[in-house]
C-alpha cells in the first residue's frame, strides 16, 4: 500500500483532480438556473469513479490483464443484450437500465476492448494476419452491435482507438495505409447505410447556416456562445447563450461552449492544457512502462480520451457533425466518469508499477 | 521486454502521441479562429438574437383652445403584435378567439409573413388582457397611442384627425403635424430562445412626447356656433353651412365649424368629401354682404358722401346688355338707405361711378382673392378676377357680390376691417402666434369711411332693415345679409339653389365679435336675414355674455329703471297693438322681455295674447305694418 502511494504519478493525480474541479465548477455553471440536483448527483458519481480508481491502482496489473477477457466477454453480452431490453432515449436504444443508474454499455466496451486488445498484443505483435485477424473481429464484433443502436460516434471513436492500439502494436505502415484507403473508398457505400438524421449532420456541418432554426441551430449557437466568449469571457455565471436557452445540452454534450463562453480564451486554453498535461503524462507512463501490456494499456486509454476530447470539441465548435460524446470529466454523467476514472486507475496502475519492480516483474522473472 | 522490443514500442508510442496531438492541436487552432478572430463576430450575433428592439411611439401633444382646455389629447391604448416566426401553429386559434377576430385571418397573418405582425390594433385593455393571459411565444403587447377629440364632430373639420400610425392627416394635426409629432423612443429588451422577453429593459432612445399647441379656439363659443349652425341648417332643410367667429381686434379665430359635422374619433366612417373644412375650403358668392366694401370704396374715392343720394330706377336698371333687378324697387336713396334696403342698383350705380380699380383695390386689401394664411391646408384664395377683366357688367356685378367668391373667413376678416376702424389684422390660429398677428395688419379704409359704413350696418339690423333677426336683445349688431344664386353645373345661375350669409360685428361700440354664417342651399327661404341671421344672433346672444359683454339693458339699469317709472302709466298697457317699434322695444325692455320684431311700421298682432302675464326673459313676438 505504502509502496503504492510512493509509485504514485502525483502529475497525473494532480491533472486528474483539477480537471475533474473545472468539471465540477462548468456543471453548476450550466445547471444552477435549472436543475441543481443534477450537480450533487454528478458529485456522487465522481465519488463511485474515485473509489474505483483507487481500488484499481491498488491491483496488480498481472491479475487486472487476466481479467481483461471476461470483461471483454460481459461487455459484448451487455451490449448484444441492449436491442432487446434497452431503453430508448432521444431514438435510440443505447441504454441499460440497471436499477441504480442508466448503463450505457458502449461506455464499458470501449474500454474492454482497449483492454483485451492490449492484452492480446501484449505478448505478439500486430503484424501477421492471423494475430491481426483476432484483433479485428475483437473490434467488429461490438462495432456492429452498437451501429445498429445506432450510435455512429462511439462506433467510430472504437474503431479509431483500436487502429491506434493497432499502430501502437506494431501494424506494418503500408497495411495501415491499405486500411485507410480502403475505409476512405468505402465512405460512399457507408453514406448510403447511413440514416437520414445522420446525413443531415454531417451537412449540416458542411453549411450550418442552410437550416438555422432546425439542423444547424444546436451548432449555431454553440458557436455563438463559444465566439462571444472571446478572451476573458463573460464572467461565472454570466454567460447569456446558455442562460436564456439559447444553447441546446448544455450540461451534457454541449457543456464545452458554457466553460468557453463564460470562461472565454483563457479557460479554454487552461482546459487544453489540463487536457495535454493529461494526454502527456498517460503517454510518459506508457513510455516508462516495464510491460507491453501497461505500454499498450496506456496507449489505448490515451487514444480514447483524444478521441472524446477531439470529437466532443470538434462537434461544439462546428468542426465535425454532430455525435452524442461527453467530454471527459466536463460532462454530466455517470457511467461515463466512472469509467474513465476506472481507466485513469489502470493508467495509474502502470505507473505505480514502474516505479518500483514487483518481484515477478523483475528480471528473470519467467512471467515477464 | 527486450531493449530492441522496448524502442520498438516506443517509436510507435511516439508516432500514436504525434496522430493524437493533431487532434488536440485542431481544437486549439479552432479555440483560436472562434474566441479570438471572429469574437466580435459571434458577440454581435449573440446579442442580436438576445436582444431585441422596439420602438415605442411617443405621445402626440395635446391641442388645447385659449384657455387650455383640451381639444385633442393622446390616449394610450393596446395594441396586440407577434413575431410572425415565433407562434407556435397550435396556439393561433386560441389566439384568434381571444381576440375576436376570426380564426382564418390571424393565421393567414402569422403564417405568411415574417417578423413583426400587428394582430389587432388599439383594442379595448380587457382584450389585451384577455390575450397576453394567454402566454403565447411571440405574441406581445404593445403600447400606442389613441387620439381621442372630447368635442367630437364640433372640432371635426377644424382639428382634423390622426392615422392609425400617429400622423397628422387632417386640420390642425397635419398643419401642425410636426410640432404635435413626438420623437419615437427605441426600447432595448433580452429575450429568450423561447421569444420570451425579459422584464429588463433600458432605453436606446428616450420617446420625446410632442409639443402641445394652444389655439385661439374658444371650446364654448366652438360648441355654441356648432349648435346654433346645426339647429339652422336643420330648420331649413339646407344642405350644409358654416360659421366663422373672429375676434376683431387681433384676428383671433375663435370658432370655425361646419354643418353636417364628421366625428374625428371614427374619421373611418365617413366620406373623405366629408372631413373638408369647408369655412376655409370652400367659396361661395358672397352677395349682398359685398355692399358694404362698395360703399366703403366709394366713400374712400371722395366723390360719394353717406348722405349723397341715388336714383335706384325703380327696380331695373340696363347696364351693357344686362339688366340689374332689385327685389324691392326703391326710388331716391342715400348710402345708408343702399345698405339697409340692400339696393344691387344703387352700389351698381355706385361702382361704375368710381370705376373698377378703386372697388379692386378695396377688396384685395380687405383681402379677398388671397389666402389669409392663418395656417389650416387646404385654404383657398377665392376668386377675384383682374381688373382687366372688369367690364361694366362684371363691375356693377361684383359690387353687389356676383362673380366674385370668396371663403366664410375670408369674409369674416373683412369684416374685421369695419370692426377695426379699417385696419386689416390677418386671422389666426395658433394662439401664441403674436408676431406673425402684427407682421400682418395693415390699412384697408380710413377709421371714418369704417366707422360710416359701421353704422350704415348698423341700420341693416334695425327692426326695417333686413338683418333685423340678427340682433340679440340688449346688443346692438351691425352686420349685412346676402343671398347668392349658386351656380349651376353649367356655369349658369341656378334658380332654386342659393346661398344665405350673414355677416356681423358685435357689439357696435366695442366689437368683440366678427360673425359670419354661410347656410348652403336653404329650403324654406332663400333670404340671408330669414336663414343666417337667426343663427348669428344665436352665437352672439351666447358668446357676448360669456365673454363678459353686459346687455345694454342691464349696463343702464338704474338709469333706465328711473325712465321707466316716469313712463310707467304707458306700459300698463295689456297689448302692444299700435305701438311703433321704438315703442314696442321700450316696452319690452322694460319688462325684460326677449322680442322678435317682424316687419315695419306699428304692431299689427302679437303673440301671446296676453301680454300682461309674460314674466321677465320670456319672449314676445310681434307683427308690424304701415
Amino acid at each position: 500500500m505504502i509502496r503504492a502511494l510512493r509509485g504514485i504519478d502525483w502529475i497525473l493525480l494532480a491533472a486528474i483532480l483539477c480537471l475533474l474541479g473545472l468539471g465540477l465548477i462548468t456543471l453548476y455553471a450550466a445547471v444552477y438556473q435549472g436543475d441543481t440536483g443534477l450537480w450533487k448527483r454528478q458529485i456522487i458519481y465522481l465519488g463511485v469513479g474515485f473509489s474505483v480508481f483507487l481500488i484499481l491502482c491498488l491491483l496488480p496489473l498481472r491479475l487486472l490483464g487476466l481479467a481483461s477477457w471476461p470483461f471483454y466477454i460481459l461487455a459484448l453480452l451487455l451490449l448484444a443484450l441492449v436491442p432487446l431490453v434497452g431503453d430508448v432515449q432521444m431514438g435510440a436504444r443505447r441504454w441499460l437500465d440497471l436499477g441504480v443508474m442508466n448503463l450505457q454499455p458502449s461506455e464499458l466496451m470501449k474500454w474492454a476492448l482497449m483492454f483485451v486488445l492490449a492484452n492480446w498484443f501484449a505478448s505478439r505483435e500486430a503484424n501477421t494476419l492471423q494475430d491481426l485477424g483476432v484483433a479485428l473481429a475483437l473490434a467488429i464484433a461490438p462495432a456492429a452491435l452498437i451501429i445498429i443502436q445506432p450510435d455512429l460516434g462511439t462506433t467510430l471513436v472504437l474503431l479509431f482507438a483500436a487502429t491506434a492500439l493497432l499502430i501502437a502494436s506494431g501494424l506494418p505502415w503500408r497495411w495501415f495505409g491499405l486500411a485507410v484507403t480502403l475505409a476512405l473508398a468505402s465512405l460512399p457505400l457507408l453514406w448510403h447505410f447511413m440514416h437520414d438524421y445522420q446525413k443531415q449532420r454531417v451537412l449540416t456541418l458542411l453549411d450550418p447556416q442552410s437550416d438555422p432554426l432546425g439542423a444547424g441551430y444546436h451548432v449555431i449557437q454553440s458557436t455563438i456562445a463559444i465566439g462571444s466568449g472571446g478572451l476573458f469571457g463573460k464572467g461565472f455565471l454570466q454567460g447569456t447563450q446558455g442562460r436564456l436557452h439559447f444553447l441546446p445540452e448544455q450540461h451534457t454534450d454541449f457543456i464545452f461552449s458554457v466553460l468557453a463562453e463564460e470562461g472565454g480564451f483563457i479557460a479554454v486554453m487552461f482546459l487544453f492544457m489540463l487536457y495535454t498535461i493529461l494526454i502527456t503524462r498517460i503517454l510518459i507512463i506508457s513510455y516508462r512502462a516495464h510491460t507491453r501490456f501497461g505500454s499498450l494499456i496506456c496507449i489505448g486509454v490515451a487514444s480514447v480520451f483524444v478521441l472524446y476530447i477531439t470529437v466532443n470539441i470538434g462537434m461544439v465548435s462546428g468542426l465535425l457533425p454532430v455525435v452524442g460524446l461527453p467530454l471527459p470529466f466536463i460532462s454530466y454523467g455517470g457511467s461515463a466518469l466512472v469509467t474513465m476514472l476506472a481507466a485513469l486507475g489502470l493508467v495509474m496502475r502502470v505507473a505505480i508499477e514502474s516505479k518500483e519492480l514487483i518481484p515477478w516483474q523483475r528480471p528473470g522473472s519467467p512471467l515477464v | 521486454m527486450s531493449d530492441k522490443q522496448q524502442i520498438f514500442v516506443r517509436r510507435r508510442i511516439e508516432a500514436v502521441a504525434g496522430l493524437l496531438a493533431l487532434g488536440l492541436v485542431l481544437l486549439l487552432v479552432r479555440a483560436v479562429d472562434l474566441q479570438w478572430l471572429q469574437a466580435d463576430y459571434l458577440t454581435s450575433l449573440a446579442e442580436k438574437q438576445r436582444y431585441r428592439q422596439f420602438t415605442a411611439v411617443a405621445p402626440r401633444g395635446s391641442i388645447l383652445d385659449s384657455k387650455n382646455r383640451t381639444l385633442a389629447e393622446s390616449v394610450e391604448t393596446p395594441s396586440i403584435a407577434a413575431m410572425a416566426d415565433e407562434v407556435p401553429a397550435e396556439r393561433m386559434a386560441d389566439l384568434a378567439r381571444a381576440l375576436g377576430l376570426p380564426s382564418k385571418k390571424v393565421e393567414g397573418k402569422l403564417k405568411k409573413r415574417h417578423g413583426f405582425v400587428w394582430l389587432a390594433r388599439q383594442v379595448p385593455p380587457m382584450v389585451a388582457e384577455k390575450v397576453m393571459a394567454l402566454n403565447i411565444p411571440g405574441v406581445r403587447m404593445e403600447k400606442e397611442w389613441r387620439r381621442y377629440h372630447p368635442l367630437g364632430p364640433e372640432t371635426g373639420h377644424l382639428l382634423g384627425f390622426v392615422g392609425i400610425d400617429g400622423k397628422g392627416l387632417e386640420g390642425a394635426e397635419l398643419s401642425w403635424n410636426s410640432v404635435l409629432t413626438g420623437e419615437s423612443g427605441i426600447r432595448q429588451v433580452r429575450r429568450d430562445a423561447r421569444g420570451h422577453s425579459l422584464p429588463d429593459g433600458s432605453w436606446l432612445r428616450e420617446p420625446a412626447p410632442g409639443k402641445s399647441i394652444k389655439l385661439t379656439i374658444d371650446a364654448s363659443i366652438q360648441s355654441v356656433a356648432y349648435a346654433a349652425l346645426a339647429d339652422g341648417v336643420r330648420q331649413q332643410n339646407a344642405k350644409g353651412g358654416s360659421v366663422v367667429v373672429l375676434r376683431p381686434k387681433d384676428g383671433a379665430i375663435l370658432a370655425m365649424a361646419n354643418w353636417p359635422g364628421y366625428n374625428p374619433n371614427s374619421f373611418r366612417n365617413f366620406k373623405p368629401g366629408q372631413w373638408r373644412n369647408r369655412a376655409v375650403t370652400d367659396v361661395f358668392e358672397p352677395g349682398s354682404t359685398m355692399k358694404p366694401f362698395s360703399v366703403a370704396a366709394a366713400l374712400t374715392s371722395g366723390k360719394w358722401k353717406p348722405d349723397s343720394i341715388i336714383y335706384c330706377e325703380k327696380g331695373a336698371m340696363q347696364v351693357a346688355d344686362y339688366t340689374i333687378k332689385d327685389d324691392h324697387p326703391e326710388g331716391w336713396l342715400d348710402l345708408t338707405g343702399i345698405i339697409v334696403k340692400s339696393s344691387n342698383i344703387g352700389v351698381a350705380k355706385l361702382a361704375l361711378d368710381i370705376g373698377p380699380e378703386p372697388l379692386h383695390e378695396m377688396l384685395r386689401k380687405a383681402g379677398f382673392g388671397q389666402r389669409s394664411r392663418m395656417g389650416l391646408g387646404g385654404e383657398s384664395p377665392g376668386i377675384v378676377l383682374p381688373t382687366e377683366r372688369w367690364g361694366p357688367v362684371e363691375t356693377a356685378n361684383i359690387a353687389f357680390g356676383q362673380g366674385i367668391a370668396v371663403t366664410p373667413l375670408q369674409l369674416a376678416a373683412a369684416f374685421s376691417v369695419l370692426a377695426n376702424e379699417g385696419l386689416y389684422v390677418a386671422p389666426r390660429l395658433l394662439a401664441d402666434d403674436m408676431q406673425a398677428a402684427q407682421n400682418a395688419s395693415h390699412r384697408v379704409m380710413q377709421a371714418s369711411v369704417a366707422r360710416q359704413v359701421m353704422s350704415m350696418l348698423e341700420y341693416a339690423t334695425s327692426a326695417d332693415g333686413t338683418g333685423s333677426k340678427a340682433v340679440p336683445v340688449g346688443y346692438r349688431v351691425a352686420g349685412k345679409t346676402g343671398t347668392a344664386q349658386k351656380p349651376d353645373e353649367r356655369g349658369r345661375y341656378s334658380r332654386d339653389k342659393y346661398t344665405a350669409v350673414f355677416a356681423g360685428v358685435a357689439p357696435v361700440d366695442d366689437p368683440q365679435l366678427v360673425i359670419v354664417v354661410v347656410v348652403d342651399e336653404p329650403q324654406k327661404s332663400m333670404y340671408g336675414g330669414q336663414v343666417a341671421a337667426p343663427i348669428f344672433r344665436q352665437v352672439a346672444e351666447s358668446a357676448l355674455p360669456y365673454l363678459g359683454v353686459p346687455a345694454e339693458i342691464k349696463n343702464h339699469g338704474p338709469w333706465q329703471a328711473m325712465e321707466v317709472a316716469a313712463e310707467a302709466p304707458a306700459f300698463e298697457a295689456e297689448s302692444t297693438y299700435g305701438m311703433s317699434m321704438r315703442e314696442v322695444r321700450r316696452f319690452a325692455a322694460s319688462r325684460g322681455l326677449r322680442l322678435h320684431v317682424h316687419g315695419s311700421g306699428w304692431v299689427t298682432r302679437q303673440k301671446p295674447a296676453n301680454v300682461a302675464a309674460l314674466n321677465s326673459s320670456e319672449s314676445l313676438e310681434v307683427w308690424l305694418d304701415e
